[in-house]
């Protein structure tokens, strides 16, 4: 596609052996000392692989957000006593309603999982259950905020989870975004979850749409001329590094347009989820249209998690079930249970689950209590998440809440000792990851934050 | 003002306070107590008498009372839930103001307390808890509780509030000995001796300064900076964009003395000066046209702002005069009306910041915005961080919670006039509070009559019967009537009620009959407030007389009178002319846009954890200077860019670069790589697009003030404007979360924070933008048509593209290389056409609008139920295509003139 440039002094190939033996800073060697480059916080280096604090199983994340906040007390959080308390008065004021939903008890654990997940409830073995969470607000807009930046004030912009880790990380593949956000909140928020607030751009989630839609991806001209266009792009600057005037960021803008002609052909290959077997697309469920969404974002966090993306979040929307809770969760969990099903096993079929951390819940939960005829209303002090994959211990349960699944009472866990947890399981220390702004060391956890140890396999 | 002890608060070591509610007063006891006294326990027999009351009737409520706010009360009234009616009762001051319906508890009087009354109502309509009744045993408590003068456990104050020891400031010697607030003395030009290798080659006082550096640490200065190197330079720091052909060709032949002084007098007063310098104040101001945050609330009002900014750098207007009307503009004495109206849009810096309208808590709204413009100010104005005193002492600056709250009383004495108001979820103008608007109009806002008060009260009434019938269709459905028909009659009835609140809006919305701006005035009731412990709004310690941080006590303050604000008075001593920060942050600003980083690195930190300053002598004195010159910005620009440094090749020296790698002794000139409105405003600019001024229609000025998602329609709009608009860049719609490709691909200004320097990035993603987007290649392809046009001249065609988008003249070299490529370009296009024309026709693009199918707003405060609709995205079409394949060729080359490194430098 680009060897036969016929006529062109430089082929693609010594180009390309220029830059990868860092062709700029050969072209500089002469007055650029050892010393004084180090001292010059390199562009281009910002987004190499870099190594964790500690040793740990997990190389990259795969966040799977359902915003509006899941029932827990629906789905997977069996509470008996409070199926034979319906109707009664709960504390704090209101009813008590039991789940209209079957609960059964799945794979050599005996987890009770509801009739809403059956697919996923054969994972139950594999799954590490977070069930003593608690955060801050119990309102949606601030609590996406702060389970995706950590910031219980969402009047502060800090940096998102993604943008930490990328930032604590690097990634492992520079041809990608290190840090992929599909179909995110459009409100709540919006960019700032997927955002680098005070840390460098480098960092930000890359957004795309359910369809797998990134802009200017697409070649504005044929490739075989655009590859004729860089090459003389390419070799201007090469004619510019030889003046004394060349910036010291030229290497790294000679690496960028190497970087994004490839991303051209394979962020869309990435993407294009017809190439994968009709086995694996009836696996995940994949289809068209909105009713398929879910599903086409399992399989596209799959690839771009095995392509080396460090951090991928996912998003099903909808889940805020104030009223309509017996329906909408059952359109809900029907578009989610099979593709995460299927993307867990994928994972392990292929590997990947070895390394590969998956997070998956809400920003808060739901009362015990009803609200309306057909609702429970938001509960932050008590509700659950699920981990599985690298690091975590399977087929666990950490943390409680009460017998009607209120409070949290035991292994409590605050949205920051989620984040404090989450990165250690990539090998990061929380409070060791921080970045410089406004005068003082910033970090995920700003002064708290535990590290559930308990859980780590 | 100096140290002020408030009460007893002053303690130390192991000693705490504990504020008593009940009887109003503070009481320093031993921490071993305070513990025994938080675990309710009894204590022995040698305490007084009113002590062990005190301590039984905690005990009463402990055991009595909290369970059953907690049991009966918390889902609807408490920190974890919402303020049902306004009201909580897990915060002692809450149930004490009481909600919509007034105070809660009296305590000491059982009847007059609304609890009572509420418990106790006959009507199951009125009484609370809503489901169920108390028992008597409960309300009996309740009573005895509230009789007994309704005790509440008391506060811990922490000791880490304030930094005072017996009237000494814990960090007195940092005080006296931090570079960053000293006064500032009057500064020596160093002189340099006739045996100084350097003694010739200083043109002014500031490169006396920089010269007598050199010496010290062993740098050389590199060459003075070519003609067309300086032009360039001069034109982008000082308008954002480059010199046309004609200004380059009129100053190369300009053979006068003051040439380059000529064009820098043109420059500073030039439109391209006041908007480029503009944009650098809207940075600082972390200015955006909505909320952003949790929910993104248009601000259709703020571009005022941003032309009152524009427009006062354009005047040069004093800077002390510019910041006093931004903090103080409508307490400030006017001249005429239209001074008047300046002053108060100047105000809308204190209104325009991030904001949390979802938040569910009045006082934690009010304090929250309060800290956010404590943040901006003390930031931008004097770069320090005292936000960080918000919860506890600053741990590195001498600066205390109490001062934090001294501060705060100023503007919690303030009014935030935005047009709008918090709440938990709401939907369509339910944020929007008209009269919480400046109106500009010339003629007094028309007085309501009761004529008209009786139409709008008869609006209201239909309104908030529409959105009681609203909610009666959302809430109260049966499962199996839910499905589409349900679903349109949801719609329809939310339709008919924002319709309803529209009309509402309409007749009382001062925005609808004249202009109006968004800033702030003093409160209705201004006074104190109260040192909040761990920065909880509702955790109220003891109140602290509103002043200045104490480490600047040295400056001199006037006294905050009760009846005002204090904000004039704060406007007065930030631009005191012996106030050292002020003078030393802005010059400091003004500095590192010329020489692409500051004398002080960190632009906006000029505390303990900040840098220091790498010419303090040379800081001081333009400082000093400054404050000569009437607070000038230009004038001070004018200075630094006639000084011999300021012209300094950007060329390397491999000795100095060794001794000095990152420039900080300015041996050369640090190239700059172009901000992102640079970027988009010079392809404009060389592609003859740009058009002077900002736009008269602009959406983001039409946006009602309902919730803005980041796609739909209406965000879609936005883009699309800014995607087609030739204005420049500071003219495009700035709602926060909603910004054009073109400004975020190059590192764009983050709105949420004052920003006093970007970041450089060098990421593929720009090479992508640079490569792919419809607007590079445009602009590419009118460069190319217009050189073809003018293929009668006699100069080269790929000279001629370079003088266009490089301003200067290709080396043989590069001509060569783009003669070459032009020929294979062709050659290429030609022959894969060719083969393409025996196939099958493959469409190089198909370009079909941007589209979404999502809704434009959201509706109530529920998440979407039913998953978002999938998201149609495609890129945006290039609106010509190139008529013939060299002319393609063409295009490409300057294309890839523009993505060149050599573009988006500044040398």
């Amino acid at each position: 596609m680009i060897g036969n440039v016929v006529g062109n002094e430089i082929s693609r190939r010594s180009l390309l052996r220029h830059t990868g033996a860092g062709f700029g800073a050969v072209a500089l060697a002469g007055m650029l000392s050892k010393t004084a480059r180090s001292q010059q916080p390199k562009e281009s280096s910002l987004l190499h692989a870099k190594p964790p604090h500690f040793n740990a199983k997990a190389k990259r994340i795969i966040f799977v957000f359902l915003e509006g906040a899941m029932s827990s007390l629906d789905t997977w959080e069996y509470k008996p006593v409070l199926q034979q308390s319906d109707g009664k008065v709960g504390a704090g004021g209101g009813t008590l309603v039991s789940s209209k939903f079957k609960f059964q008890q799945y794979g050599e654990t005996g987890t009770w999982v509801s009739e809403l997940f059956p697919h996923a409830a054969h994972h139950v073995d594999k799954l590490c259950f977070l069930r003593g969470l608690h955060t801050d607000t119990p309102a949606h807009p601030q609590a996406v905020i702060q389970l995706h930046t950590g910031a219980a004030n969402a009047t502060l912009v800090r940096p998102s989870m993604g943008a930490w880790v990328v930032y604590g990380l690097g990634t492992q593949n520079e041809e990608l975004p290190g840090f992929v956000t599909i179909n995110p909140p459009p409100n709540f928020g919006g960019a700032i979850n997927y955002g680098s607030a005070f840390l460098p751009a480098h960092y930000q989630g890359t957004k795309i749409s359910d369809t797998g839609f990134l802009p200017n991806l697409k070649p504005s001209i044929e490739t075989k001329v655009q590859r004729q266009q860089i090459d003389l792009l390419q070799a201007l600057h090469r004619e510019q590094a030889k003046t004394p005037t060349a910036p010291d960021t030229l290497e790294g803008i000679i690496q960028s347009y190497e970087q994004a002609f490839t991303m051209q052909q394979k962020v869309p290959d990435l993407l294009d989820l017809k190439s994968e077997p009709q086995h694996i697309l009836d696996l995940y469920g994949v289809k068209e249209g909105p009713e398929g969404s879910f599903a086409r974002q399992c399989l596209m966090a799959r690839r771009l998690s095995e392509a080396g993306v460090r951090f991928v979040e996912i998003c099903d929307p909808g889940w805020d079930h104030h009223n309509n809770l017996h329906n909408g969760l059952i359109n809900r969990c029907r578009s989610v249970d099979q593709p995460v099903a299927a993307l867990l096993q994928d994972l392990e079929q292929r590997g990947l689950l070895e390394d590969t951390l998956v997070l998956f819940g809400s920003e808060f939960g739901r009362l015990p209590h009803a609200q309306g005829p057909d609702g429970r209303d938001h509960n932050i002090t008590g509700y659950m998440m699920w981990l599985a994959g690298a690091g975590v211990k399977p087929g666990y349960s950490f943390g409680a809440t009460d017998e009607l699944g209120r409070h949290a009472v035991d292994g409590k866990m605050h949205t920051t000792d989620l984040h404090a947890t989450i990165l250690a399981l990539m090998g990061l220390d929380h409070e060791s990851l921080t970045y410089p702004y406004s005068g003082r060391e910033f970090r995920i956890t700003d002064v708290s934050g535990k590290v559930a140890k308990e859980i780590f396999a | 003002m100096k140290n002020q002890n408030i009460g007893d608060l002053k303690t130390k070591g192991p000693k705490k306070m504990i504020y008593d509610w009940t009887l109003g007063s503070w009481n320093r006891i031993n921490w071993t107590f305070s513990l025994i006294l938080l675990a309710g326990t009894l204590a022995c027999g040698t305490l007084r008498a009113q002590q062990v009351d005190d301590e039984q009737r905690l005990e009463f409520f402990e055991k009595k009372i909290r369970p059953i706010f907690v049991e009966h009360c918390y889902n609807c009234h408490s920190q974890d839930h919402k303020e049902a009616g306004g009201l909580r009762v897990d915060d002692y001051r809450a149930l004490l103001d009481g909600g919509k319906s007034g105070a809660a508890v009296i305590p000491g009087s059982v009847d007059q307390s609304l609890m009572i009354q509420r418990v106790t109502h006959p009507d199951v309509k009125k009484s609370m808890p809503p489901d169920g009744r108390l028992t008597e045993a409960q309300i009996n408590d309740l009573k005895k509780w509230i009789e007994e003068g309704a005790i509440w456990p008391k506060l811990i104050v922490p000791s880490d509030i304030d930094q005072t020891l017996d009237g000494q400031m814990v960090h007195s010697e940092l005080l006296a000995s931090h570079w960053a607030w000293q006064s500032i003395s009057a500064t020596t030009v160093p002189e340099l001796g006739n045996d100084s290798s350097f003694a010739n080659w200083p043109r002014t006082d500031i490169d006396r300064f920089i010269a007598a550096k050199w010496q010290q640490v062993g740098v050389i200065p590199v060459r003075d900076a070519q003609r067309v190197e300086i032009l360039r330079r001069i034109y982008y720091d000082l308008t954002g964009l480059p010199p046309t052909d004609d200004e380059l060709v009129a100053y190369l032949f300009d053979e006068s003395q003051n040439a380059y002084e000529k064009v820098v007098d043109r420059l500073l007063q030039s439109d391209g000066f006041a908007e480029r310098w503009g944009r650098h104040w809207l940075d600082v101001a972390r200015y955006g046209e909505s909320t952003g945050s949790a929910r993104n609330l248009p601000y259709p009002h703020a571009w005022r702002y941003r032309d009152y900014v524009i427009e006062s750098l354009r005047k040069d207007k004093p800077y002390d005069r510019f910041l006093q009307e931004q903090i103080a503009g409508d307490l400030l004495p006017a001249s005429s009306i239209a001074e008047k109206k300046e002053q108060l849009i100047a105000t809308g810096f204190l209104a325009l910041g991030v904001k949390d309208v979802n938040q569910r808590f009045t006082v934690r709204y009010d304090m929250d915005n309060v800290d956010e413009q404590i943040d901006t100010v003390s930031k931008a104005v004097l770069g320090l961080t005292i936000s960080c005193a918000r919860c506890h002492d600053h741990k590195f600056d001498p600066i205390s919670t109490r001062d934090y709250y001294a501060f705060a009383g100023i503007f919690a004495s303030t009014e935030l006039c935005d047009g709008l108001r918090n709440q938990m979820g709401g939907s369509g103008l339910a944020y929007y509070v008209p009269n919480r608007l400046i109106s500009l109009s010339d003629t007094p806002v028309e007085k309501i009559d009761e004529a008209k008060q009786a139409i709008i009260d008869e609006k209201k009434k239909v309104a908030e019967k529409l959105r009681s019938d609203f909610i009666a269709i959302r809430d109260n459905v049966k499962q199996e009537e839910k499905g589409p028909e349900h679903a349109e009659k949801l719609r329809k009835a939310r339709q008919a009620m924002q319709k309803a609140q529209a009309e509402v809006v309409a007749l009382t919305d001062p925005a609808k009959s004249g202009p109006v701006a968004i800033g702030v005035r003093d409160s209705k009731k201004v006074g104190d407030t109260e040192i909040r412990i761990r920065g909880e709004a509702e955790k109220r310690g003891p109140t602290v007389p509103r002043g200045f941080p104490t480490l600047l006590s040295h400056v001199p303050a006037e006294a905050i009178s009760g009846d005002r604000s204090g904000r004039l008075e704060l406007a007065r001593w930030l631009t005191h002319p012996k106030n050292p920060i002020s003078t030393r942050v802005i010059v400091n600003r003004v500095w590192s846009k010329l020489f692409a980083r500051g004398l002080v690195k960190t632009v906006d930190n000029f505390g303990v954890t900040g840098d220091t300053p790498s010419h303090p002598e040379l800081l001081d004195h333009l400082a000093v200077e400054f404050v000569k010159d009437g607070w000038s910005i230009k004038k001070l620009i004018r200075k630094i860019v006639l000084s011999r440094a300021y012209q300094l090749a950007s060329v390397n020296d491999p000795n100095s670069l060794v001794i000095d790698p990152e420039n900080r002794w300015i041996w050369k000139h640090s190239q700059r790589r172009l901000d992102a409105e640079e970027i988009r405003d010079t392809i404009l600019a060389i592609s003859y697009q740009l058009q002077s001024g900002p736009a008269t229609q602009v959406p983001s000025h039409q946006l009602p003030v309902i919730e803005l998602p980041n796609n739909g329609e209406v965000a879609n709009g936005l883009i699309q404007f800014a995607n087609d608009s030739k204005r420049r860049s500071l003219y495009l719609p700035l709602v926060r979360g909603i910004v054009p490709v073109s400004l975020s691909t190059f590192d764009g200004v983050e709105q949420g924070m004052v920003t006093g320097s970007r970041e450089v990035t060098t990421v593929p993603t720009q090479a992508l933008f640079m490569l792919n987007d419809p607007f590079v290649r445009e602009g590419s392809l009118r460069i190319a048509k217009d050189a073809l046009k003018g293929s009668g001249s006699s100069e080269p065609l790929v000279s001629r593209i370079y003088r266009q988008v490089l301003q200067r003249s290709p080396t043989p070299q590069e001509a060569h290389l783009a003669q070459s490529f032009l020929s294979n370009y062709v050659k290429t296009l030609t022959e894969s056409r060719s083969e393409l024309a025996s196939h099958a026709p493959v469409p190089v693009s198909d370009n079909p609008k941007a589209v979404s199918v999502t809704s434009s707003t959201v509706a109530n405060d529920a998440a979407p139920e039913d998953g978002r609709p999938t998201e149609v995205l495609t890129d945006t079409v290039v609106k010509q295509e190139a008529s013939n394949e060299s002319e393609e060729a063409l295009t490409a080359l300057v294309q890839a003139l523009i993505a060149s490194a050599e573009f988006r430098y500044v040398p």
